[in-house]
């Protein structure tokens, strides 16, 4: 087996989606694989490879209809005149969708069926809001025997296919208080606000000239969704957004988002020929499956797969990425796999920076990597729980490339 | 609620106001009646008692439209532009509304009829109705909210596709595309709506997230509709050309579809009212009522047409078998009759080949046409099988003898409340009727070719032909969905003769060295769908000929046959048919045919003529006035007399451009004074053809017009 690294990472910065107030979110006028297609040529020559080496590209969206239907993949590549070469796929696997391409990547290479495998990731919540609106146009058409049929009323798909709701199970089978939670929320829109204020985000985030509602142009450089000012107190006054007698607020939720993520994985040796310095290099991935009605449990059984195939123990782990679906999530893996706080989301979550469904996996994998280099961590695992009850996980190591 | 108004009947069930809207004839959106509806409304969500709304016409049409009438009135923009804003608020108010609002789509569901349907929270539509935009057609653009809101429902491509073009499309093609909720029985209609309504009363669905402005699904990122609108301006400017509401149109939306949809509005209502206030709409809204008109004459007013149920075609060949065509889909029995039975069969081939397309094209099956065969229609050779016709028409050889002869037999056959039609297209038909005992029964109903598509029917009344015939002939026209224009008998009749005083200018150019390209492009440019070289080769340059010869020996010497005219016909290349005319057609793409340029060549020699370049529009100048010298002349031989009838002919007759309302509406925008001293100034350069007629000198002097609006 081939060892595998990640060779480069870019990502647009995640504006705050909203589909029933469109204006407001940052890039309301430009479609998710418009953002991919400006992105991942930027990416290509960061890492400093010609496109035409590329020999897969796989992108991740969880709703992949309507405008987000790439065609396989292709339209993004179109889109960025990238050459016909590149073979394509899309790859949904819900919050999991970019991990799954991570993964893919990551086998292709490592069996020697591929050399350079980029890797990308779009969502657009405000053009192609989740649920509901979507289900109305027919554009997502989830079986009715699912909800009606006896035989599958143990699935309780009504609430499987409501995150909030699943939020509001997890929290019911911890001991967290509502506080916990609200702590975590505060603590991830501070540390976001200071890595922003350090800079941090700068390197892995591609300014995008966008056009506003107004038709002024703004180029888009930081997450929209971040408040440093986030206090407790004003989280703690929120009102259950899932269910009247609930404690998920919109404040301890990740917000919507639109973002096009992208990575370039090769093989180390390749890596070498080429004097590239990787960010780090793969060992590990992790997949499983979870009651659908709890799918925030899915990253820990995900985690110890990955952590059991790497020969690894939590401890080993150095740092964490979280995906924050919900504060609850980071919370409930924290305690299942023992965690120390400190080593999980240091430069913050979901909560305050995004989470961009299909995009997100790449994000998690790529902002860890650039952790470990920052903070000179060694091991490093990135995780995100997965509407319908899965999870995966990454495991990455950052070397001494010496070369 | 108050709930019997002068148009609108509100009944209340279960909790739901249904308001039945009943403005005859067609629900038009009238000053008056918009007043009625914005009363309705208003008490409507005053009143406790009702809940939610339903609006549904009565009869044939849910709402058809705005009423044209008043756009042609206006004349400024502030006459228009308060009532056309007005409108627009209103509808936004119902979207905006406090109540639900479901549009029951009875029928007809179009212009300001489909901009309020969108205004509403749901739609839901009897099968087989049409929804559209058609105000292009007319001169205009949707003037409330249809460029916003459509584009909203079913996305930019389609909303372009039906507001630039104007065609409505049906029910069930309107749900495929999200503008309509419901298609349903029409019988269930306003049950199923009253249902829909209180889906909304019980919070099954949500008011604010059912407003079209609300609708965010087909908003497209600014970079495709950058794409999109580049490429569809494009497009539009290069085919609508002299027509501006397309282009407004695709500015309302190009500038539109952003987040403040009533900005959007309110420039949408702007540009709509720079196209009411444009000459092209005066003009196709002018056609458009004209042609609802055509053939009401004074003259017929109270004369009631004979029934017409079974009808005999004289001939089966091009022309027979297509009007064997509108027989058969008006519904007529029908009798073929030709010389033999291979004529026959080559015929019934003819009929059968008229119906290919449409059953190519899935408009009709084959089935179909079969059962009209076996039910509608019979073939003959023995004209006493035509006893028992209401109606006949002859289209056999052009030739008096011929045609006579078989007029004199079927006197002697058909009953005497039968009507003898002929189709010819050049022969005197007062003369052919004198063969009757009774010529008041005989008249011209001259078809275009191909009959079953050309929307015009020429009737000719002949010397004596009854007012009785000629109702009779008008409603058979409207039947079988011509537009029936009526003129008197006189050589060409009034179209043929027109287009030739159209085209007939060319000859004048050529021959003073003007290039025959430059004719042809002018007249293209000029919005005719050819110049008059290509028009000749396809007509027959030998037949144009022949009637020129006719027109000359008949109407005296300002219809002498051109020396040039004589040189071209006696190269013997008649133009397609021979295989080459003004262009050799030998070759894949038409050439100019060298014997035709070695012709000019000689000319020009033997004349002193030198090639030259004239402006476009001095070439157009000359040919107009020569097209509106000769519509006075035959106003003056009583050929013709009603300018509405003379422009709406040339226009479906010949494809004169409607956008400038015909020759005699762009003689009075001209103004006649002009239009003389033209004539005036060409006939000293080219002779007596170019003589003003004398109608054309005085209606200058005094200051007057063809119309009188």
């Amino acid at each position: 087996m081939k060892e595998v690294v990640i060779a480069g990472y870019l990502r647009t910065a995640q504006s705050r989606s909203r589909p029933n107030d469109p204006a407001r979110d940052w890039f309301n006028k430009m479609r998710a694989d418009e953002l991919l297609g400006k992105l991942l040529p930027e990416t290509i020559k960061r890492t400093g490879i010609d496109a035409k080496e590329i020999d897969d590209f796989i992108v991740g969206c969880a709703t992949g209809v309507s405008e987000q239907f790439s065609f396989g993949g292709r339209f993004p590549l179109f889109l960025a005149n990238l050459p016909e070469t590149i073979a394509a796929k899309s790859v949904d696997q819900q919050c999991g969708s970019a991990m799954a391409g991570i993964h893919i990547g990551f086998m292709e290479i490592a069996m020697d069926f591929a050399d350079v495998v980029m890797v990308g990731g779009m969502e657009h919540m405000t053009r192609v809001p989740m649920g509901g609106p979507l289900i109305d146009r027919g554009a997502i058409k989830p079986n009715m025997s699912l909800f009606m049929a006896p035989e599958y009323q143990h699935w309780d798909v009504m609430t499987a296919m409501n995150m909030g709701l699943t939020a509001e199970k997890l929290f019911a089978q911890n001991d967290f208080t509502k506080e916990d939670m609200d702590k975590w929320g505060v603590r991830s829109h501070e540390r976001a606000a200071k890595a922003q204020e350090a800079g941090f985000f700068k390197d892995e985030i591609l300014p995008i000239e966008a056009e506003q509602a107004d038709g002024t142009v703004m180029t888009v450089d930081t997450d929209q969704a971040v408040r440093g000012d986030t206090t407790l107190e004003g989280l703690s006054q929120l009102r259950p957004a899932f269910k009247k007698d609930g404690v998920i607020t919109a404040g301890i939720s990740s917000p919507l988002n639109a973002a096009a993520t992208s990575m370039i994985l090769m093989s180390k040796e390749t890596a070498k020929k080429k004097g590239i310095k990787p960010l780090a290099t793969i060992r590990s991935i992790g997949f499983a499956g979870v009651d659908p009605t709890i799918m925030g449990h899915g990253p820990v059984p995900a985690s110890e797969k990955a952590l059991e195939k790497a020969g690894l123990k939590a401890s080993d782990i150095d740092f964490w990425e979280i995906n924050e679906a919900f504060c609850i999530v980071a919370l409930n893996c924290i305690k299942a796999l023992g965690l120390d706080p400190d080593t999980v989301n240091v430069m913050g979550g979901g909560t305050a920076i995004g989470h961009p469904l299909g995009a997100t996996g790449a994000r998690l994998t790529g902002t860890l990597a650039r952790i470990l280099n920052e903070k000179g961590g060694r091991y490093g695992c990135a995780n995100a729980c997965v509407g319908g009850g899965q999870g995966v996980a990454t495991i990455i190591e950052r070397e001494e490339y010496d070369w | 609620m108050k709930t019997d108004f002068q148009t609108i009947k509100v009944e209340i069930k279960d909790g739901v106001g249904v308001f039945f809207m009943n403005n005859p004839p067609v629900n038009q959106l009238s000053d008056h009646f918009i007043r009625e509806l914005a009363q309705a409304f208003s008490e409507a969500y005053a009143d406790e008692t009702i809940q939610a709304i339903v609006i549904t016409g009565i009869g044939k049409n849910f709402i058809a439209g705005a009423d044209i009438t008043q756009v042609l009135g206006v004349t400024t923009k502030e006459e228009i532009l308060g009532p056309a804003l007005e409108v627009t608020r209103f509808i936004s108010s119902i979207e905006t509304g406090t109540k639900p609002v479901v549009a029951a789509i009875n029928g007809n569901c179009l212009g300001g009829g489909l901009e309020i349907a969108m205004g509403c929270h749901y739609r839901i539509a009897a099968k087989g109705v049409n929804l559209g935009q058609p105000e292009v057609q007319i001169g205009l653009i949707p003037g409330g909210g249809g460029t916003q809101r459509l584009p909203r429902l079913i996305g930019l491509r389609y909303a372009l596709e039906m507001i630039t073009m104007g065609r409505p499309i049906k029910a069930e093609k309107a749900h495929m595309r999200g503008l309509v909720d419901q298609v349903v029985e029409a019988e269930k209609l306003v049950d199923l709506a009253v249902a829909a309504a209180r889906r909304f009363i019980t919070r099954e669905l949500n008011i604010k997230a059912k407003m079209t402005r609300n609708q965010h699904f087909w908003i497209p990122s600014a970079a495709e509709k950058k794409a999109m609108m580049d490429f569809t301006k494009a497009m539009t400017a290069a085919q609508s050309k002299g027509y501006i509401a397309p282009m407004k149109a695709v500015e309302a939306i190009d500038k539109g579809l952003s987040y403040d949809i009533d900005a959007d509005l309110e420039r949408e209502v702007e540009l709509f009212v720079d196209c009411a206030l444009s000459d092209v709409a005066k003009n196709l809204i002018g056609i458009f009522l004209n042609t609802r008109a055509a053939g009401r004459l004074p003259r017929i007013k109270d004369v009631k047409p004979a029934q017409v149920k079974k009808v005999a075609m004289l001939g089966g060949g091009v022309m027979g078998s297509g009007i064997v065509n509108l027989l058969l889909k008006g519904g007529y029995q029908t009798v073929l009759w030709d010389i033999n039975e291979a004529a026959l069969e080559k015929g019934v081939g003819s009929v059968k080949k008229t119906f290919a397309y449409p059953i190519k094209k899935k408009k009709m099956k084959q089935q179909d046409l079969d059962a009209m065969l076996e039910n509608q229609f019979k073939t003959t050779t023995d004209l006493k099988d035509l006893a028992d016709v209401d109606l006949v028409i002859e289209a056999v050889l052009e030739d008096m003898q011929v045609k006579q002869d078989i007029w004199k037999q079927l006197e002697g056959i058909c009953p005497a409340h039968t009507v003898f039609a002929t189709n010819t297209s050049a022969l005197p038909i007062t003369e052919m009727a004198a063969i009757l005992a009774d010529p008041g029964r005989m008249i011209g109903l001259h078809f275009f070719n191909p009959a079953h598509r050309m929307q015009l029917l020429e009737i000719i009344c002949a010397g004596k032909t009854s007012d009785e015939t000629l109702s009779t002939s008008v409603a058979f026209g409207r039947a079988i969905k011509k537009v029936p224009i009526v003129v008197n008998d006189g050589p060409g009749f009034y179209v043929s003769r027109q287009l030739g005083g159209l085209m007939g200018g060319g000859v004048y150019l050529s021959a003073d060295g003007v290039g025959g390209t430059a004719v042809e492009q002018a007249m293209l440019n000029f919005g005719m769908p050819m110049g008059p070289a290509t028009l000749a080769d396809l007509t027959g340059i030998d037949i144009n000929y022949h009637v020129n010869k006719t027109f000359e020996k008949k109407l005296g010497e300002r219809y002498a046959v051109h020396p040039l005219t004589e040189a071209i016909y006696q190269i013997g290349d008649y133009g397609r048919k021979t295989g080459a005319g003004y262009m050799d057609y030998s070759g894949g793409t038409p050439v100019p045919n060298p014997k035709f340029a070695a012709v000019l060549k000689t000319y020009y020699e033997d004349n002193n003529v030198t090639p030259k370049e004239v402006p476009e529009q001095e070439i157009v100048d000359l040919m107009l006035a020569n097209a509106i010298n000769e519509a006075a002349y035959m106003m003056e031989e009583g050929i013709c007399d009603r300018p509405q009838d003379m422009d709406l002919a040339m226009i479906y007759g010949t494809g004169f451009p409607p956008f400038r309302g015909g020759i005699l509406r762009y003689a009075d925008k001209l103004g006649l004074d002009k239009v003389y001293a033209k004539l005036v100034e060409l006939e000293k350069a080219y002779g007596v053809h170019f003589k003003p007629a004398d109608m054309i000198k005085e209606m200058a002097a005094a200051g007057k017009k063809f119309y009188n609006n």
